[in-house]
């Protein structure tokens, strides 16, 4: 019952957004979104980073309808360049290359990047189902949880962020993840008032403010990396008319059922991105294939995996942003950071704090998407051309747009003074293989996991046992000390000997039941014997 | 990052972030415990301490982990001798990535806080572009030393005027302008002169100078009329620009201008 009226007060909140002015911002951000993401070394992350500042002033909805309007445009126009020239735009994109740029060398690209026009969509369409129907369920359960459960939940958000985006080794995931924490006790605390690690500066009584660190750590390193390896990009192919090909979609619907799922799935995991979307469902269409031998030649459903999942991940990564009050993805933290500004707290008051507030999102997420459809399929061939810019003379730009994004949020000169460093030293993170990401949810889960641990303490009066006692609780600190302890060389020995093939099991009886037959006879099949 | 180097790294930024998590912990035990503090008597269960005397340790470990992890693989003596030969291309990406570096702090630090928004931000342009669209290695480092030389002679301006107290804020941002204006005026100079006999490289650089003139010229406005957000420093140009906009519709350009 709480789902359909979710469902019907959604159609409502779209009536009440079409407007003039909101229609002209809505296709704004989802066009700037889609420059943002066509162009390589611009991320969705910075694009929602710039935009957040400008929209400071304008009433919390029509500025929600500019900042996801540019996070969806982004994730899919990483496609692009992807398709077109073989260079992601954004990361997320990455697994598109590899059967849109062969799609592209047969002098398919318009088709190409039609089929990504309308996958995206659905894929977004998809993850904004979850969101409405997952959302309140999950902020009538969080209601359930007490301060430690809070605790944990942040705790768990960070290790896993942690676990998740190491590419090396799992402890500098988790070291990142800690020193975002650290940042975030610089400054009074909440619940004394006491200043700590402030050096006597009073610039800092205040805090460290998250936009700064994201401009800082996601801006920062990309302008230098970008400036400092030189990257030529080859000349874009020619795009014929875009299409949208339906039929081919419609033929590919498991397909997209499937990469949807994944998606929202991987979004909904605090701190995973939707590049990480975006290769698993790559991947998972590969192996389920009939013909896995045509993957990286062009293969359709590659292409509408990959772009689906990465798509669906943006409606998966709102869930627990809005619910729980912890980011899916980096660009879902800087979102959050954008409705603080606009003094909205996500978590599970926001349906006494703002009432309808979730659906309200909801229906600017299915705006967004319809946007970014029209706007892919209408002026795909426009931004094409601004492919052609070199990144020396748009990384500047860029430099200049860091700089007031940093300081129009409290005209603030000592923001800039703290996003340089902490620019600088992100880069240098992210050179020794150091996810950044961590950092940044360090830096917004920080507060409320130093809160709520020492809330909880205060009940209790110092007694740690209602820890084991609560069953939400316990569920969470067994995960967490799971997560730590599986990074122990013999326990992870022991999980691949014992657990790993179990596992792989159930998935296979899974895999069985869906498809009708076994892997081993899909390899025969094939001539993998 | 190959592993060996990687290691290496790892084995050098372990050492640095137990050394951030010792300082951070011996800060932390600065912080009252179970003292009272603004009339209020603390239990260490509610002390403001007691979450970075988790965070501290967790990184002094995660730290030794990470250093244990390196000298493991590499060994000790490997890591402290290992040396590694850079190609020219490394070696030009090391001064690439160094400038970008420069240049960023150098504008934020140096010329943001001192001199007119829309003239450091046209200065920081041209010198970006220039130094890396016009893609010559040679030229990237004299306009780096001429940013170099340009900045430090800010920061000497600043330290004078903090001896002469007889010089106001107004006055002194006054005089950094004038001085920005005739460093922008001769860079272009400079910059000319570099690319003389190169038809390409004068074609780009004149791409340079009309974009970092238009876009903060474009730029400024928006965000200061249109987004209300005062610019951090206000100076000749924008104060003009200010006269412009608030100019009453009787008077001429010349007396809006002489505001």
């Amino acid at each position: 019952m709480l789902v359909l009226n979710e469902f019907f007060s959604f159609f409502g909140y779209v009536y009440q957004l079409i407007t003039f002015q909101n229609m002209l911002i809505l296709f704004g951000s989802s066009l700037l979104g889609i420059i943002f993401g066509a162009m390589p070394g611009l991320t969705a992350t910075l694009g929602v980073a710039l935009l957040t500042t400008l929209t400071f002033g304008l009433e919390t909805g029509t500025a929600m309808i500019a900042l996801l309007g540019m996070y969806v445009g982004a994730v899919y126009g990483g496609s692009y360049p992807s398709i077109l020239i073989n260079i992601p735009g954004t990361a997320a994109a990455a697994a598109t290359a590899m059967e849109g740029y062969p799609l592209a060398l047969k002098g398919q690209a318009g088709r190409a990047l039609g089929i990504t026009t309308t996958s995206s969509t659905i894929g977004t369409l998809i993850g904004m189902m979850f969101l409405v129907a997952l959302a309140p369920l999950i902020t009538q359960l969080a209601l359930e949880f007490t301060s430690i459960e809070f605790f944990l939940l942040a705790l768990f958000g960070i290790l896993i962020s942690g676990t998740l985006t190491s590419k090396d080794l799992v402890f500098k995931g988790w070291i990142t993840g800690l020193i975002g924490l650290l940042l975030s006790t610089v400054g009074r605390e909440s619940l004394q008032s006491y200043p700590r690690f402030t050096v006597g500066l009073n610039d800092l009584e205040g805090g460290i403010e998250v936009v700064p660190v994201l401009i800082g750590a996601f801006g920062i390193p990309q302008i230098i990396t970008v400036l400092k390896e030189k990257t030529i990009l080859g000349d874009a192919k020619k795009v014929q008319r875009i299409l949208p090909d339906f039929r081919v979609v419609f033929r590919n619907f498991k397909h997209i059922v499937r990469s949807a799922l994944i998606g929202v799935g991987i979004g909904s995991v605090p701190g995973i991105g939707e590049d990480i979307a975006g290769w698993v469902s790559y991947g998972t269409a590969k192996n389920s294939s009939d013909n896995p031998d045509n993957f990286g030649k062009g293969e359709i459903s590659g292409l509408i995996s990959s772009e689906t999942a990465n798509n669906a991940c943006i409606g998966g990564a709102l869930i627990p942003l809005l619910t729980l009050g912890i980011p899916g993805s980096p660009p879902a933290a800087m979102l959050l950071g954008a409705l603080m500004i606009h003094n909205v707290n996500p978590g599970p008051m926001i349906n006494f704090d703002k009432p309808g507030f979730i659906t309200q999102m909801t229906a600017i997420l299915f705006l967004a998407s319809i946007a970014m459809w029209f706007n892919g399929i209408f002026l795909a061939r426009q931004v094409v051309k601004l492919l052609k810019i070199p990144m020396e003379l748009f990384m500047p730009v860029i430099v200049i747009l860091c700089v007031i994004g940093s300081y129009a949020l409290g005209f603030r000169v000592f923001n800039l003074y703290l996003m340089v460093p902490i620019g600088i030293i992100a880069y240098f993170m992210k050179e020794m293989e150091y996810p950044i990401s961590p950092l940044v949810i360090g830096v917004i889960l920080g507060p409320m996991a130093d809160e709520n641990l020492r809330r909880f303490l205060m009940v209790t009066k110092g007694d740690f046992t209602p820890m084991f006692t609560r069953p939400v609780s316990l569920i969470l600190l067994t995960i967490v000390t799971y997560t730590i302890l599986i990074q122990i060389p013999v326990l992870k020995r022991m999980k691949d000997k014992y657990v790993s093939p179990w596992i792989k099991q159930v998935f296979s009886k899974v895999f069985v039941l869906f498809t009708g037959k076994s892997k081993i006879e899909k390899g025969v099949e094939n001539g993998h014997a | 990052m190959e592993n060996r180097k990687l290691r290496k790294a790892d084995f050098y930024t372990s050492i640095i972030l137990f050394a951030l998590g010792l300082f951070m912990l011996v800060q932390t035990f600065s912080i009252p415990m179970t003292d009272s503090y603004a009339g209020v008597t603390n239990a260490w269960y509610i002390s403001p301490a007691l979450f970075p005397l988790f965070i501290c340790p967790a990184i002094m470990l995660l730290a030794v982990l990470i250093f244990l992890r390196a000298v493991k693989e590499e060994g000790f003596a490997n890591l402290i001798h290992l040396k590694t030969r850079k190609s020219q291309e490394e070696v030009n990406q090391y001064i690439r990535g160094f400038a970008v570096g420069f240049m960023i702090i150098s504008h934020v630090y140096v010329f943001l806080p001192r001199t007119d928004f829309l003239l450091s931000t046209c200065f920081n342009l041209m010198i970006m572009m220039s130094a890396f669209y016009l893609e010559q290695m040679s030229l990237l480092i004299k306009i780096s030393v001429y940013y170099l030389l340009a900045s430090l002679l800010v920061i000497v301006f600043a330290l004078m005027k903090a001896s002469i107290p007889m010089v106001t804020n107004e006055d002194f941002v006054f005089l950094m302008d004038i001085y920005l204006l005739i460093s922008i005026t001769a860079f272009l100079l400079f910059c000319s002169r570099l690319v003389t006999t190169n038809l390409q490289l004068k074609r780009k650089l004149k791409q340079v100078i009309i974009l970092s003139i238009t876009l903060p010229v474009i730029l400024c406005p928006i965000i200061k009329y249109f987004f209300l957000i005062p610019l951090p420093v206000e100076g000749i140009i924008l104060e003009k620009m200010d006269n412009i906009r608030y100019c009453q519709q009787d008077e001429s350009w010349i007396e809006c201008l002489n505001y």
